[in-house]
């Protein structure tokens, strides 16, 4: 079992609210990735078991979520947003800057198992492009001198 | 049904209010290309394929619609004017069309859908000739090495994703209309794919039905694909041999070979589902094992003979028997899925060549059915309801019925009624169903308590007074007397006895009180049961009480059986009855076109005709396509039984069990290789045709029957199926239906039900089963995919999906004896004992162990015994 029992206990809360069980999928899914990092096969079993729900219906709606990661991550999961506007503001040479100091390729982990980059479309911030999202928060207005401080201090709280 | 009009391309057409523009269209032959569209699945509009223009009146205007609509979404209204094929709508459909193209490979010419796909019709009628699109196609790839992207996804389905276009007809079926969830989709856009659940693979009961009903290449069937192209094959109307739902199929034939088998929509039926059995369960037809001569002992083996060979033997003795013993030295006893050709043949010859009533069909059955059998026969056994009717109930009841295995398309309507009107299903069984997919409840009570289950119920719901008097038609003293009467089934006992739970009960009592209109289904479980009758009566005290017994949509069912069980009965394949259900007064009419027969006294039945051979009062034993050695609940009794006569006659397709103790053997054909009819559980009489020539020198029973004939000088002159047909043709009561052309093509229904009698409340009494002191019940049915003996198991198809018997074993049992999953068991009790692996089943009863018995090698009737009313064994690990 890679759930925790809290995980467990939050994904049926979370069910309960719901006059249909297969509701609480994205819920528990989420639950899932937070404790994780990421969702693979054998995860949408667990999870399936914890709601009551099947397996395929967990598989259909995780694989249908392109936010959910599904290979393991770095710790901190930059994501550089590609659309029209940041590709305008200079998204691309961004990302090839991120993936340079960093050295991986977009996708991979770095070797201190910190850092992957992956491009994404619109994250809806589009006023203030250039942007990327790590984790849960949004980095904006980027250029190469924020990028560095930004991976600087994450590196330092480790 | 309100009606509305509208005018379709011009034409002024009626529909029914709530009707799409598609289906207003495609009733009235209007034709409108689709992909996604399916009549058994809500619309969803994915594909885009069915747009049409369409203009509704506002005031008195017609006003055009701004854009193009999907007619299979589109509610048909008053007044509307719809164009289906004008220049906007063409260009519309190959500009989708376009896209659809955009990622399909085109790879028809290696494509095994390839003059049957509605993609490359509709291509063919509106398609350009050439694409903008010049991108590399999308590809999922599944073997490096390989050029074909093929991934086997299920034990009979095989995937190429390339092809697919997205209409989720798939899934939509297995999740919506079969309640299974082993097919979805996964990812998302152009890469969506369709896969079973990780580590899954989709293995239901209707999966054929995803190749079937896929409209380009995308799913295809592992035993059809590339052995033979689509448009070289013959399609053959048949009707499916296995189960009593009587599903309508068609067969495809190449050069006397029958390649696959495919769905022939009865809508009143199988609405083109059928499950996989009989998708499948064609194989056995040209199996190695099939009989291809007549066979006859000499010197104690059996050798090949010559038809007039074989049949002057069995002449000979049947004229020594009757020398020596009189016509009721010879009994017969027939299988429940022959034609009714075949039963009206063998009783004309048995009862007028020969002069015996000694015909039975009973086999199954250990004892002699103890009280009310006449109510029960003649009037619960008589289902009134038809399979469409299903659809409109509230509430089903579902007692001692493996449904999904034993009536899968019966289970599909009870599924149609869950999913379509919020129908509520009841589950009771002594062991878990795989129906507990959908069910609301699932009880599982102890084996065998059933009476105490129903009365039970009944008592608790006249002691609490929920019933409606009215409704029920039940005065105080009536029910006064039956509390009195039942007063050891009280609502503690009743829990006591049955495993549940005193609050489950109530909620069971107050649901069937409460509903509107419950059907009561009730199966192979009660048909073998020793208290079969009790339990019946019961359930008829439980829908009068209900006010269920003779509504459009409620009432009792008792399914189960073969695929012509029915027809069997009415075709007078009992001691007592003649042909149409008629009693032996009612014989002038037959002796007219049949001759003398003998009707001063009923025949024997099985129990009886068993018991006369032991008796030596019966010498000259007819089985026909019957394995009677394997489907007599007492394979020692039986055995012992059969060799005592002193000439035993076995028609069937294989060397069965019961064929081996033969004197002669006579190979039948098939019923693809014959024309004839079948009566399902509804009563529904239908056709299927010959499609391939007989195999071997087998004939069907009907031509040996009248070939024997000619030699007792009593020529029957049946030369085909229709002669036989023609001759009872006036008893089903239809004038314009005198020749088997005319049966129409949804089958005959027999238009007279006869309500239910009120017949009060009857208290019934239970009677403690007879058994062998030993710690588990063993209890049977159908494996998954498998239907019935020496058929099933000889489809490579279906063993597939389940080849090797089991024993199944509840969890905390297989624990505390440390067995694991595979391991050899062994079941034993006096009468015998059989080996098989074991298999886990969770939820079943510590007390119970359930086998499949289909399968040959595992004879579920060894440890059966006929003194016995119920088999307990003992388990042992080898």
């Amino acid at each position: 079992m890679a759930l925790s029992t809290e995980s467990i206990d939050a994904m049926k809360k979370a069910a309960a609210r719901y006059p249909q069980k297969r509701s609480a999928i994205l819920p528990a899914l989420t639950i899932a990735y937070r404790q994780i990092g990421y969702l693979y096969d054998d995860l949408y079993i667990e999870v399936a078991d914890a709601i009551g729900v099947s397996p395929n219906e967990v598989a259909s709606a995780a694989t249908f979520y392109t936010m959910f990661p599904k290979q393991k991550v770095g710790k901190y999961l930059i994501q550089v947003c590609m659309n029209i506007s940041c590709g305008l503001m200079g998204a691309e040479s961004l990302k090839e800057y991120l993936l340079k100091v960093l050295n991986i390729k977009e996708g991979e982990i770095t070797e201190d198992g910190l850092f992957t980059v992956v491009s994404v479309e619109c994250l809806g911030s589009c006023t203030t492009a250039p942007m990327m999202q790590v984790n849960q928060t949004f980095y904006e207005n980027l250029n190469r001198e924020k990028v560095d401080k930004i991976l600087n201090d994450l590196r330092e709280k480790g | 049904m309100d009606k509305i009009k509208l005018k379709i391309d011009g034409r002024e057409i009626q529909t029914e209010k709530g009707k799409t523009v598609l289906e207003a269209a495609l009733e009235n032959g209007i034709d409108i290309p689709v992909f996604c569209y399916h009549p058994c699945l809500k619309s969803i509009g994915a594909c885009r394929i069915c747009l049409v223009e369409i203009a509704s009146p506002r005031g008195d205007q017609i006003v055009p619609w701004p854009k193009l609509a999907v007619s299979c979404a589109t509610a048909a209204t008053e007044g509307m004017e719809v164009q289906t094929h004008s220049e906007k709508v063409v260009k519309a459909r190959q500009g989708v069309l376009e896209f659809i193209l955009a990622n399909h490979p085109l790879d028809c010419p290696t494509c095994d859908k390839g003059g049957e796909c509605p993609l490359q019709d509709t291509t063919f009628k509106y398609g350009l000739d050439f694409s903008r699109f010049e991108e590399r196609k999308r590809r999922f790839i599944t073997d490096e090495n390989s050029t074909f992207d093929d991934l086997q996804i299920g034990p009979e389905v095989i995937r190429n994703q390339n092809r697919c276009i997205h209409c989720y007809r798939c899934t939509r079926l297995v999740q919506e209309r079969f309640f299974e969830q082993d097919l979805g989709h996964y990812q998302r856009g152009a890469f969506t794919e369709i896969l079973p659940p990780p580590g899954g693979e989709i293995r239901n009961l209707y999966s054929g039905n995803v190749v079937e009903y896929c409209p380009v290449g995308a799913l295809t069937n592992r035993d059809w694909r590339y052995k033979v192209r689509v448009w070289k094959t013959e399609e053959i109307p048949t009707i499916c041999r296995y189960c009593s739902d009587g599903c309508n199929l068609h067969v495809s034939v190449f050069r006397n070979k029958i390649y696959r088998i495919q769905a022939n929509t009865n809508w009143s039926i199988d609405e083109g589902l059928p499950c996989d059995i009989g998708r499948y369960g064609y194989q056995f037809a040209h199996h190695d094992d099939r009989l291809t001569r007549p066979m006859i002992r000499k010197d104690d083996e059996l050798v090949e003979c010559s038809w007039n060979e074989a049949l002057t033997v069995i002449k000979n003795k049947i004229d020594q028997t009757v020398k020596s013993l009189g016509s009721s030295g010879v009994a017969c006893l027939v299988g429940e899925s022959l034609s009714n050709e075949d039963y009206y043949t063998i009783g004309r010859f048995f009862r007028s060549v020969i002069g015996t009533n000694s015909i039975d069909h009973r086999i199954y059955r250990k004892k002699k059915l103890s009280f009310g059998e006449d109510v029960v026969k003649r009037e619960l056994c008589w289902n009134k309801l038809d399979i469409a009717d299903l659809e409109k109930a509230d509430q089903f009841f579902i007692l001692g019925s493996d449904l999904h295995a034993e009536n899968p398309i019966t289970a599909l309507r009870v599924l149609k009624a869950k999913r379509f009107s919020d129908a509520r299903i009841m589950l009771l069984n002594p062991r878990p169903t795989h129906l507990n997919r959908a069910a609301d409840e699932e009880h599982i009570y102890s084996a065998y308590s059933e009476v105490f289950l129903l009365q039970g119920l009944v008592r608790l719901i006249v002691e609490k007074k929920m019933y409606d008097p009215d409704k029920a038609n039940i005065k105080d003293d009536e029910a006064k007397a039956f509390l009195k009467e039942t007063a050891d089934f009280d609502f503690k006992t009743v829990s006591e006895k049955t495993g549940i739970a005193p609050v489950d009960l109530e909620t069971i009592a107050r649901s069937l009180c409460e509903a509107e209109n419950t059907i009561f289904i009730s199966g192979e479980n009660v048909r073998i049961h020793y208290q079969r009758d009790p339990i019946l009566i019961s359930l008829y005290n439980l829908a009068k009480l209900t006010g269920n017994l003779n509504g459009d949509a409620s009432g009792i069912l008792m399914l189960g059986g073969e695929s012509n069980s029915k027809g069997c009965y009415l075709f007078g394949m009992r001691p007592d009855r003649l042909p149409y259900d008629k009693p032996f007064e009612q014989a002038e009419e037959l002796k007219s076109s049949w001759g003398e027969i003998a009707t001063d006294k009923p025949g024997y039945d099985t129990i009886d005709i068993l018991q006369k051979i032991n008796d030596e009062k019966i010498e000259c034993g007819f089985l026909l396509g019957l394995d009677a050695a394997d489907h007599y609940p007492d394979s020692e009794y039986i055995n012992n039984t059969l060799s005592k006569l002193d000439f035993m006659v076995v028609a069937d397709l294989f060397l069965t069990d019961t064929a081996r103790l033969a004197d002669v053997v006579l190979p039948i054909s098939s019923h693809f290789e014959s024309d004839g009819t079948f009566v399902n559980w509804e009563g529904v009489l239908q056709k299927f045709s010959k499609s391939i020539k007989n195999i071997g020198e087998s004939m069907p029973l009907w031509e040996i029957f009248s070939k024997l004939s000619t030699m007792f000088d009593a020529d029957f002159n049946f030369k085909t199926a229709d002669d036989i047909f023609r001759h009872f043709a006036p008893m089903l009561g239809q004038e314009s239906v005198s020749r088997m052309a005319a049966i129409p093509k949804d089958g005959l229904r027999s238009e007279k039900k006869i309500d239910y009698p009120d017949l009060g409340l009857m208290a019934v009494k239970y009677r403690k089963p007879s058994h062998e002191d030993l710690p588990l019940t063993a209890l049977s049915g159908n494996g998954d995919h498998h239907f019935s003996r020496n058929f099933s198991t000889r489809c490579e198809s279906l063993n597939n999906f389940l080849a090797d018997p089991y024993i199944a074993i509840n969890d905390k049992l297989a624990e505390d004896m440390t067995i694991s999953e595979g391991d050899l068991i062994k079941l034993e009790n006096s009468s015998g004992k059989i080996v098989a692996k074991a298999l886990i089943w969770q939820n079943l009863p510590e007390d119970v162990v359930f086998v499949p018995d289909n399968f040959i090698e595992v004879k579920v009737s060894m440890i059966r015994s006929k003194d016995n009313d119920i088999d307990k064994v003992k388990m042992v690990k080898m």
